[in-house]
């Protein structure tokens, strides 16, 4: 069944019919090109890349037309992409375990993993942290959407201008000038909210 | 991105109120434009949030825009032996990671972990917001060092930002952003210092149409260091008459012997 199934005609552009064959080789290097630039190695690239196809193969009965091969394989890229850093985000919680005597041991010889648990905040450090938080968010929540937006990308996402300039559609000296702005707001602002609280 | 006809699409208003994750043919969308202005509006608010969404929609835009780059380009005999693997793969009996995504499958509702055991589910909203509190606290830090990076405190209202480039392998700069101020109101200028790696600091002047330096409070020793975006300001707080100006930007060397034009920008103002 798979054999015909291969052989299946697809339409491949307005007028020319091909096979998946064809398709396959039409769409694979875009489709390695899209998980290089979701962070993946060569080696994860070809082996999600292969895994799309192998979804797209089975799924070909569902492609409706109604965009085209490039977009439906990208679509299926995309889940492909985050099915698989969800199961790798869950073999990382699978990790072998450490008995409380060994890290003792590489405690006292200065070595092994760091002790998490001499990491933890004090609940005095806790509460001002909370308070920070609550002020910073009072602060940012007061700047314009759009400012606001590029302070979380530049700060929480660690991304480059250009980057954010194209999620925002912006130009890159437009989030150049809105990070400036927000900077000088944010420090007006919180200063003013930590003068109220003394 | 273009602006190909804006469309709703129907399904996906869920995530953009419940805040979870937007599939893959909504980012898509979003790629190509044809978003409506509404949706666009609630994505981006999405995407500030989440680096995953945002790697996503970064990827494929890389791969929308630039349909046949030389960059990662299998010769012929390369791709007979992916074909090779693919049809080894399928006659080996090889399953899916999990269902098929396309057309025929609804975005992922949450892919920002792992499936959890019924007996734990009631968890799930616990380890949201245990992420949530260590995100903001790492947003803390890390807006606390942007902050205390600023130095002096400017009270600002909703003044100019007038945006310019300062190249040191071009004389004039190609002024990108708005090089418009308005006159008696104060404004900043913001310069990128191109290929100016090597100097220690940076003098900066303001002249007027008949070259005069214009006297706006600098002083010749007045020292400016790139911030962290690796930009140079000048805030103007009493603003300028109306006029063209041009501003000069010096490199300093050699312990501040040595000075080196680096360039000139235009601006106005109205």
């Amino acid at each position: 069944m798979e054999s015909s199934a291969a052989a299946r005609i697809v339409e491949a552009s307005d007028d020319a019919k091909t096979d998946f064959e064809t398709l396959f080789k039409h769409h694979y290097p875009t489709v390695l090109r899209f998980f290089s630039k979701c962070g993946c190695t060569i080696e994860e690239g070809n082996d999600l890349t292969q895994e799309t196809f192998l979804r797209a193969y089975r799924s070909i009965e569902a492609f409706r037309g109604d965009a085209s091969h490039k977009t439906w394989l990208l679509t299926i890229a995309a889940n492909v992409w985050r099915n698989w850093l969800r199961s790798r985000n869950a073999g990382k919680r699978d990790a072998p375990e450490v008995s409380l005597e060994a890290l003792d041991e590489h405690r006292a010889q200065g070595t092994g993993p760091r002790d998490r648990f001499h990491e933890v905040p004090g609940p005095l450090a806790m509460v001002l942290a909370q308070e920070r938080i609550g002020l910073l968010h009072e602060a940012l929540d007061e700047l314009p959407p759009q400012m606001r937006r590029c302070v979380m990308l530049r700060l929480g996402s660690e991304l480059k201008y250009r980057e954010i300039a194209i999620l925002m559609e912006l130009s890159i000296e437009t989030v150049k000038s809105q990070l400036h702005q927000a900077r000088r707001r944010l420090r007006g602002r919180l200063t003013e909210l930590l003068a109220e609280r003394l | 991105m273009n602006d190909a006809s804006k469309q709703g699409f129907k399904g996906e208003e869920a995530w953009l109120r419940a805040g979870e994750h937007p599939g893959a043919d909504a980012l898509l969308r979003y790629v190509a434009g044809a978003l409506s202005k509404q949706d666009s509006e609630s994505l981006k608010d999405h995407l500030a949030l989440c680096p995953r969404c945002s790697r996503l929609v970064l990827a494929l835009n890389e791969v929308q825009q630039d349909p046949s780059p030389t960059e990662g380009r299998l010769s012929a005999q390369e791709l007979d032996q992916r074909w090779q693997e693919f049809q080894a793969r399928l006659h080996s009996g090889h399953e899916p990671q999990t269902e098929i995504g396309g057309d025929a499958t609804p975005p992922d509702q949450d892919s920002s972990g792992p499936r959890l055991p019924s007996g734990l589910r009631p968890l799930r909203r616990q380890l949201f917001y245990a992420r949530a509190l260590a995100a903001a606290f790492a947003l803390t830090a890390g807006l606390s060092i942007w902050i205390a990076l600023q130095d002096n405190a400017v009270n600002v209202a909703n003044h100019t930002v007038v945006t310019l480039s300062l190249s040191s392998s071009v004389t004039r700069g190609d002024s990108p952003g708005p090089t418009t101020a308005k006159a008696g109101e104060s404004f900043t200028i913001g310069m990128t210092p191109m290929g100016a790696g090597n100097f220690e600091r940076f003098n900066l002047e303001i002249l007027d149409r008949a070259g005069s330096p214009v006297d706006v409070g600098l002083t010749s020793n007045e020292p400016f260091l790139p911030d962290e975006l690796g930009m140079l300001w000048l805030d103007l707080e009493t603003g300028l008459p109306a006029g063209m100006y041009t501003v000069r930007g010096y490199g300093i060397s050699g312990n501040g012997r040595s000075r080196t034009l680096i360039g000139e920008d235009e601006f106005e103002v109205k």
